[in-house]
């Protein structure tokens, strides 16, 4: 259930062609899985009051 | 992955400063966490899908910079993130450590500070802003200077909360804020705004929304479409301006 609320904020945050720009909000997202974040973060919006480097970035 | 190096680095010399690296994988749980051993990593590296769609990225690694607020003052490939441009960044922010050697007599200031106990640092402060040596003077007023820039991040923090009706999260931040600042005139500020807060009706109907919409979550896959919708729209109406309130009225466009 939880996945599926995920996905569906998900997509509601993404409408088609979206690419994020300077001085726009980031979306938030649910974090699934972490290692090495900050005590208690579970979403994006728990670093608020940080400078946040996102990077999306893949092994293989 | 030769960009590891570079955030390691990065993470070493700014996470104390309040800068904080979110490395975002799809991937399978079992490899991230492979990985993230193998190279010894010590930044915040997350698992969460979909987030490369909704952001846009130009293929991958694709990064961006956000500021306080959560909004983007950057973005561009993380070879490109340069020390000094982080130096820009971090330097208005609240170090979560003073590591600057300071004059004896502000060493309990620090002590303090480093342990979060920002109204006993600022007593301790106070008692040498006026001081005859020069150099305890100047150590007082960074000292001072970096507590008025933390309690500005506790601030705005707060400011968010209060615009955007989370009233049991302001709550729970004024409260954290009061305990930190405790023995200071903001500690008593925060402490009394938290009790105000709490006993408002508006603090009490966010918590009523919360409570009715987590009843309600669970359900709601087996539940007739329009028999869903009805119970969030209820949800919605019951308790607007509340967070779950808003949350369910998003939630009931889907049904």
């Amino acid at each position: 259930m939880k996945t599926l609320l995920t996905v569906l904020l998900t997509l509601l945050a993404a409408s088609p062609g979206y690419a994020m720009d300077k001085g726009e909000e980031a979306p938030n997202f649910r974090f699934e899985a972490s290692w090495n974040t900050l005590p208690g973060a579970r979403q994006l919006t728990d670093y608020r009051g940080k400078i946040v480097f996102l990077e999306i970035w893949k092994i293989h | 992955m030769k960009g590891v190096p570079h955030l390691i680095e990065l993470n070493n010399k700014f996470r104390e400063r309040g800068f904080e690296i979110v490395a975002v994988s799809d991937e399978d749980a079992g490899t991230i966490e492979k990985f993230v051993k193998d190279k010894s990593i010590n930044y915040g590296i997350i698992k969460a899908s979909n987030v490369i769609k909704t952001y846009g990225g130009k293929g991958y690694p694709s990064a961006w910079v956000l500021d306080v607020d959560g909004k983007v003052i950057w973005k561009g490939h993380p070879a490109n993130l340069t020390d000094a441009m982080v130096e820009d960044w971090v330097k208005d922010l609240a170090p979560a450590k003073i590591t600057k050697e300071v004059s004896k007599a502000l060493r309990n200031a620090v002590e303090a500070y480093n342990k979060g106990e920002f109204g006993k640092a600022e007593t301790e402060v106070d008692k040498h802003l006026g001081s005859d040596d020069p150099a305890v003077k100047a150590d007082a007023e960074f000292v001072d200077g970096v507590i008025e820039k933390r309690r500005a991040v506790g601030e705005a923090k707060a400011a968010k909360a209060r615009e955007s009706g989370d009233l049991p999260k302001l709550a729970t931040l004024l409260e954290a804020e009061a305990k930190a600042f405790d023995g200071s005139e903001h500690g008593k500020k925060c402490a009394e705004e938290a009790k105000t807060v709490k006993a408002s009706k508006e603090y009490k109907d966010c918590l009523k929304a919360q409570s009715e919409l987590d009843k309600l979550k669970p359900k709601i896959n087996d539940m007739k479409a329009d028999k869903a919708k009805r119970a969030l729209e209820k949800i919605a109406k019951d308790f607007p301006g509340t967070p779950a309130g808003k949350e369910a009225a998003e939630l009931a466009k889907d049904f």
